[in-house]
């Protein structure tokens, strides 16, 4: 097909992933064959209750963890090991305490050999962006749990990463706070074009944030149902056209 | 202002209280002179030793020998802890990454670590011989296992998810262990780091108790020989002078050298 573009790839297409641990002798399959595509720009999210695997299936996506079975692409090639074209916001604090903020950004830099002075002038910019103006010498001890997560976004978004894996990025965090970090995802998203992939465990962030919504079953069911809300995010989750949408997600997460 | 003040002046207190109970314990009609010297008579004996021609003191070998012997005594301390951490600090933070090697030199190394250096010394005297090497090896031995022990405690309590952010922020594998292991077990090093040296000054004065001819032990041998008590309480309280110096000193060459020491919490 000489001279025929051919589509570009989804960012991430995951197949039949497969993952079993073991267990006082026993084993317990937490994702029996876990499918889905990522397309470039897209907003995803993946719900489910405690131990139904979303975290595992993060740590396999983000290559910290290799599956029994199935396999993960990355526009088109199989990834090697982690790596900052899939970069992760974690839900526990990550950050390294002996860095300051910026240093915190620049060592991802760092490690690709940017200039000093380039690195130091995209730490200031992106800083400057996630309302860390000024913070460039705090350590992350220093800085409020909200700051922290921020700071931890501006850590990724130095990577340019070709998907952001988020992994209950805001649960650790109070709801008033929660709630300006969704809106300010989603801005940077819609600045950024950003494709996304969160987790978690909180119905109404999901209906909120996601162009696409997917719900993963506890006890190694695996994926039980994905939503496409008309309406583009943010969406208000109590609005009455998401009430079908939200229903449904109860009904499969009480049915489990 | 007036709280600041107590507080500089806190740890002085037990060292004031010391000196205050022994010029009592010294005092008339209490503990003889050849049992315990009173402050005065070891004051004398100090400055004789360390500056040297002092009037009144009595007149001995040891006036003004005080730079030689520590020069030597330091030159051993120094060539022994370095010893100790150039072995110690890499295997012992390769054995709290890797687990395999951790079980491989587990046993060896917590069964040697309980046999006490001074059994040793006879093995090290037939292979080094009296002086300087025979100090440097009971040294070595003696500060490695703390500076292991504690880099391996600190390099297997590193955060997975500090190593896995490291990973996906694009470190290699030597990256890893130079920002994320080495910094993360910064506490635990910097303690294994201060016990070593100060054990290196206890076997310090151990090996140099056998023979050797200079140094802060041999002087404080040669002086128990010749029934000079003044002499050994000087002898102590220079070594313990010079430990402690030397931890302050370690403490601020770290704060110096690592953001990871200067931002303990």
């Amino acid at each position: 097909m000489i001279g025929t573009a051919r589509s570009a790839p989804p960012v991430l297409d995951v197949q039949g992933i497969v993952k079993t641990f073991g267990m006082n002798g026993g084993e317990r399959t937490v994702l029996p064959g876990v499918s889905l595509t990522l397309e470039e720009g897209e907003f995803l999210t993946l719900l489910g209750p405690s131990g139904c695997g979303k975290s595992t299936l993060i740590d396999i996506l983000a290559g910290f963890t290799r599956p029994d079975a199935g396999q993960v692409l990355l526009r088109g090639r199989a990834p090697d090991g982690p790596g900052p074209d899939r970069a992760v916001v974690f839900q526990e604090d990550a950050l390294f305490p002996w860095l300051t903020a910026r240093e915190n950004i620049t060592l991802g830099l760092r490690a690709r050999n940017v200039p000093q002075a380039e690195r130091r002038e995209r730490a200031r910019l992106l800083l400057d962006r996630v309302g860390l103006a000024g913070r460039e010498d705090s350590l992350p001890r220093e800085l409020s749990g909200g700051m922290r997560q921020r700071l931890a976004l501006a850590r990724v978004l130095a990577l340019e990463p070709a998907v952001l894996l988020m992994d209950e990025p805001f649960a650790g965090l109070d709801a008033i706070t929660r709630e300006q970090m969704q809106d300010f995802l989603l801005d940077l998203r819609a600045e950024r074009r950003m494709t996304v992939l969160l987790v978690t465990h909180d119905v109404a962030e999901a209906v909120k944030m996601a162009d696409t919504l997917m719900v993963l079953g506890g006890g190694g069911s695996g994926l039980l149902a994905a939503f496409r809300p008309p309406a583009p995010p943010p969406r208000d989750p109590a609005a009455p056209d998401l009430g079908e949408i939200r229903e449904r997600i109860r009904e499969l997460l009480r049915g489990e | 202002m007036a709280r600041s003040l107590s507080r500089g002046l806190l740890p002085l207190a037990l060292p004031l209280a010391g000196l205050g109970a022994w010029f009592w314990a010294t005092g008339p009609g209490m503990l003889p002179e050849y049992l315990l010297p009173s402050p005065p008579a070891v004051g004398r004996a100090l400055c004789d030793y360390v500056l040297g021609g002092v009037p009144g003191a009595a007149s001995s070998p040891y006036s003004g020998r005080f730079p030689t012997d520590l020069a030597a005594s330091l030159s051993r301390v120094l060539g022994g802890f370095c010893l100790a951490v150039a072995l110690g600090l890499p295997l012992g933070l390769a054995s709290g990454r890797l687990p395999l090697l951790a079980r491989l030199l587990s046993p060896a190394i917590n069964g040697l670590r309980s046999v006490p250096g001074i059994c040793w010394l006879p093995l090290a005297l037939v292979w080094f011989g009296v002086g300087y090497r025979t100090t440097v090896f009971l040294i070595a031995l003696a500060a490695f296992f703390p500076l292991f022990l504690n880099a391996a405690a600190g390099a297997a309590a590193v955060p997975a998810v500090q190593l896995r952010a490291g990973a996906m922020l694009g470190l290699s594998r030597l990256g890893l262990v130079r920002h994320v292991v080495l910094p993360a077990s910064a506490g635990p090093v910097r303690s294994g780091l201060r016990i070593g040296l100060g054990l290196s000054f206890a076997y310090l004065v151990l090996g140099e108790m056998t023979g050797a001819t200079e140094g802060l032990g041999a002087m404080i041998m040669d002086a128990r020989l010749m029934g000079r008590v003044d002499l050994v309480v000087v002898g102590i309280l220079l070594v313990s002078l010079a430990g402690w110096l030397a931890d302050v000193l370690l403490v601020l060459l770290l704060r110096a050298a690592f953001k990871s020491c200067r931002r303990l919490p």
